[in-house]
């Protein structure tokens, strides 16, 4: 029972302590930031010669609803923590925007490992269509989110079917060539604003409420950015869940099986074509909503927040984080959009700084910061000493 | 002239070889028996150099060789007749034949050995200017063969010269075989499955099993041992 | 009439930039099967190298003032062409070698990479390095005859790639190491076998391979007349869209293929109303139908995957 409770606490402290780790992160100066994740890179690295990790993991595995209930708490407590800084949630929401296209983007790379460059043609189709169609239809932000959805997902028909036919080098060829036609297609297309971009993207409404007005919580007062907040990490929260969902279930399995062999997937029954397209559409759809949501929230899209470089810090992300790994890409992500955000300041290397992170990071840490795991499966009915654990942990019977 | 003395080796921690003992002779043909996965094509790999040994050393003339990188190995003297596909099939038969002599600096021996192996092999003077990918199996294991010669070699390894081959074409291998043992003055270690006809040509025999020399003798002797003719020469190989 | 043949003309001067670094993609991909995303970014590193020589370290004017201009200017260029494939060696120690082996991947975002970061060293560290140049003009301006078009430096531009392809041809068929080059890229086993030093082989592909994009980026800043440090970005990406379109691994396929790109590109331009937006959309869309339809391009070999 004491174990138990031990247990219990630590998988708590060790959530706990990510969290705040990545709050240091996001509110202190770049240094210092820097020097957590360093810290980081070097606890995990030692971690994993220890082992240590693999318990960590387990715990948290088996505490899920403590932990998640941990990170909820923690978002919702952000907006306080921060005090209301509007620049601090910004970045928040950023991060949780970005998580989701990389999440998408992972379908691509983790999951059938073909690296698609054109993911920020998906995340700029969601945001171009939907701020087309509220700014000129007058179309509600909601439907239009939904619309930059679909026609997202059409996007992700139109690069995943090449995808069927090409692999590796060919179909990077293929999807850099979509991605540049997509924002030479945008730059020379006046009725969407060409190279200015669409000012005036409308918000989001529920009822009479704007999602840009300032809130009043507790007695303090909050900036507008906290309704996004709320909005973009419950929508994360949701395709995380199903990301992970998926990952455990037979799609995953077998988008790994084609990630290995196209051949001999498909001599195992695999559908290639459905189970490739799938991969490019739904992480376009989850791209596209991404893009629609931070169009309704800046208000204001250009061609420069969905070109090829965009797509290749997308691809950072997932790299960095570790593929195929659904906490990973989320992690990778966030990291790279709080470093980003602090390197605004040096802008000038921002983009040399991507180059290099990335070779370093397939040299040093080829598989990310946290590594795919390997999949467990269990009995739905598994009781608290379930055998995995059990037989892990050396029995605790 | 070549020895291995206990070498192992692994691919990532499965062990290939264990612990092999082989000796060869100047002037001998030496066979090495074994089935399929038995280690054959890593040992001539090893001896090459293309592969690492993980313990036990290999002398070639005296001189350790077995830290060596392949293409050093290979200028000492020592030529392979690879399995299947060793050529470059975009390649014209005549650059295949010179890739045979990429060590030979003196273009007067490169021009005489030419001349030997033409002589050897009739057909190849009229499809010098022919690419290699359009040859025949059995033209393209010749072509193996006269490069290989090319290089005038010490010590000629050859991989599974039967494999994949017709009978007829296993026939005419084996009997080149038979006459470069004749004309010239070379070392033969030869890798087989088909045990009978490589027991015919060879002096001396190995017999590798998973990785290990369970077996070694003259080749009449192995011919008689009960292993041998249950494992290799049962009815169906020929 | 004349504007066709002007425009003809356009287009095989367009050809002769893209078919050097289409030559640089198939010889990497055909000796070591391995696609290097930074081309072109070296490439126009080789150009910036070669404007440094002539403008700001003063070798140039330097040099003219004991030499005749056009030797001089050989000199330059070809101080500069070593320096690319001094670059390009220097990626595949890099970049490349710590990923052989490995999923390709891993070497496709690497090379990708390195492009970045060779840009962006340029635009941080030339001198204004992130505003357009004006390239010093090292070959002779004069007209022959009345056609803008057919000027001495154009005429020169497309010698020296004819120069450089024939070069290439000779050494690939006719030398020892050109053969060798060729049996790594045809059975890189066999060629161990018969005692190539494939590392050695290697290592001279890519010097021979940079030293060809030097001279590239040579003559596209020459055809251009300008420069900026992010071009080698496109420019590689159109000299691997050549590679493709004529034939991965085939030196005779860039040639093909930077023609039938260059000429898209220059016919849109010039025959479709507004068009020049659109010239970029053009050439890729025809090289996505290639992969699509003709993965192993004009001249190139089909493959059978392998099982």
């Amino acid at each position: 029972m004491g174990n138990k409770i031990y247990r219990y606490s630590l998988a708590g402290l060790s959530t706990l302590g990510i969290c705040m780790a990545l709050y240091v992160c996001l509110s202190s100066a770049l240094l210092v930031a820097l020097i957590v994740i360093a810290l980081a890179i070097v606890i995990l690295s030692v971690g994993e010669r220890k082992n240590v990790i693999d318990k960590v993991y387990r715990l948290i595995g088996d505490n899920k609803a403590l932990n998640l209930g941990i990170i909820a708490l923690f978002i919702l407590l952000l907006p306080f923590l921060v005090q209301g800084n509007n620049y601090l949630l910004h970045i928040a929401i950023m991060a949780g925007i970005f998580s989701i296209v990389a999440l998408g983007l992972n379908f691509q790379i983790g999951g059938i490992g073909q690296i698609n460059f054109a993911p920020a043609a998906f995340y700029g189709m969601g945001a171009y269509t939907s701020a087309f169609l509220s700014v000129k239809m007058g179309l509600s932000p909601w439907l239009g989110t939904l619309c930059g959805l679909l026609m997202a997902i059409v996007l992700g028909v139109v690069v995943g079917f090449p995808a069927l036919k090409a692999r590796g080098y060919y179909l990077s060829l293929v999807t850099i060539a979509l991605q540049i036609i997509f924002t030479l297609m945008i730059v020379n297309s006046p009725w969407i604003g060409g190279p200015n971009g669409i000012p005036g993207i409308p918000s989001y409404q529920i009822g009479g409420f704007s999602f840009r007005t300032p809130v009043a919580l507790g007695g303090i007062q909050l900036p507008y950015q906290v309704n996004f907040l709320y909005l973009v990490y419950i929508l994360l929260a949701l395709f995380a869940l199903a990301a992970n969902r998926l990952y455990n279930s037979r799609v995953g399995l077998a988008w790994n099986a084609i990630e290995q062999d196209p051949i001999v997937a498909a001599c195992q029954g695999i559908n290639l074509t459905n189970t490739q397209l799938l991969a490019f559409c739904l992480g376009a759809a989850y791209a596209g909503i991404a893009g629609a949501i931070y169009g309704h929230y800046t208000s204001f899209i250009g061609v420069e927040n969905f070109d090829f470089s965009q797509s290749l810090i997308f691809i950072c992300m997932v790299i960095l984080g570790g593929t195929d790994n659904v906490p990973g890409v989320v992690l990778g992500a966030v990291l790279l959009t709080m470093i980003d955000e602090k390197l605004r300041d040096f802008s000038g290397y921002r983009l040399l700084m991507y180059g290099i992170v990335l070779i370093i990071i397939l040299i040093i840490r080829p598989k990310g910061l946290l590594p795919k795991r390997i999949r467990v499966y269990q009995q739905k009915d598994r009781s608290e000493y379930s055998s995995h654990s059990a037989v892990v942990t050396g029995g605790s019977r | 002239m070549l020895e291995l003395k206990n070498v192992s080796t692994r691919y990532g921690q499965i062990p290939i070889l264990m612990q092999v003992n082989i000796q060869v002779a100047r002037g001998e043909t030496v066979c090495i028996l074994g089935a399929n996965g038995a280690g054959k094509t890593t040992l001539l790999k090893t001896i090459l150099g293309m592969v690492k040994p993980t313990a036990g050393e290999i002398y070639f003339n005296k001189q350790r060789i077995d830290s060596l990188p392949p293409h050093n190995i290979i200028a000492q003297g020592i030529a392979i007749v690879p399995e299947r596909e060793g050529l470059f099939p975009k390649l014209t038969v005549e650059n295949n034949l010179l890739m045979g002599g990429y060590y030979e600096q003196d273009p007067g021996n490169i021009l005489a050995r030419l001349a030997e192996v033409y002589q050897a092999f009739p057909w190849l003077p009229q499809r010098l200017k022919q690419k290699a990918g359009t040859l025949s199996g059995g033209e393209r294991k010749m072509l193996g063969i006269a490069r290989a010669l090319l290089a005038n070699p010490q010590l000629l390894l050859m991989d599974e010269p039967s494999l994949g081959l017709a009978p007829a074409t296993i026939n005419e291998v084996f009997n080149v075989i038979t006459r470069i043992k004749r004309d010239k003055e070379i070392t033969i270690l030869l890798v087989e499955q088909n045990a009978r006809k490589a027991l015919l040509v060879a002096e001396r025999g190995y017999v590798l099993q998973k990785g290990a020399v369970i077996l070694e003798g003259p080749a009449a002797a192995l011919q008689e041992n009960e292993i041998v003719k249950k494992s290799y020469l049962a009815a169906g190989s020929f | 009439m004349e504007l066709i043949i002007s425009q003809i003309l356009n287009a095989v001067m367009l050809a002769c930039t893209y078919t050097l670094v289409g030559i640089g993609f198939s010889l990497f991909f055909g000796a070591m099967d391995i696609v290097v995303f930074c081309l072109g970014d070296v490439a126009i590193a080789g150009a910036f190298a070669i404007m440094a020589l002539s403008t700001v370290m003063g070798v140039y004017a330097s040099l003219s003032g004991i030499l005749p201009a056009p030797i001089s200017g050989i000199i330059v260029v070809f101080i500069g062409a070593c320096f690319t494939a001094g670059l390009v060696t220097l990626m595949y120690r890099a970049v490349i070698v710590p990923f052989e082996g490995k999923n390709i991947n891993a070497s496709l975002l690497s090379t990708i990479a390195a492009g970045i970061v060779i840009r962006e060293l340029i635009g941080l560290f030339y001198p204004e390095g992130r505003n357009p140049h004006a390239f010093p003009q090292l070959l002779p301006a004069g007209l022959i005859g009345d056609n803008v078009l057919l000027s001495w430096r154009n005429i020169i531009i497309i010698a020296i790639t004819f120069i450089m392809v024939m070069l290439l041809y000779w050494f690939v068929n006719r030398t020892k190491t050109g053969l060798s080059i060729q049996a790594i890229s045809q059975n890189k086993e066999a060629a161990i076998m018969v005692g190539i030093n494939w590392h050695r082989i290697i290592v001279i592909t890519f010097l021979i391979g940079g030293f060809l994009l030097g001279i590239g980026g040579f003559l596209t800043a020459s055809y251009f007349n300008s420069l900026r440090f992010d071009m080698g970005a496109m420019y590689g990406l159109k000299g691997f869209c050549v590679a493709v379109v004529g034939g991965l691994g085939s030196i005779y396929g860039a040639i093909v293929g930077g023609l039938l790109i260059a000429f898209v590109e220059v016919f849109v331009t010039a025959f479709i109303p507004g068009g020049t937006a659109y010239s970029s959309v053009a050439a890729f869309l025809i090289v996505v139908l290639f992969i699509l339809f003709k993965p192993e391009g004009i001249l190139g070999e089909k493959t059978v995957e392998k099982v």
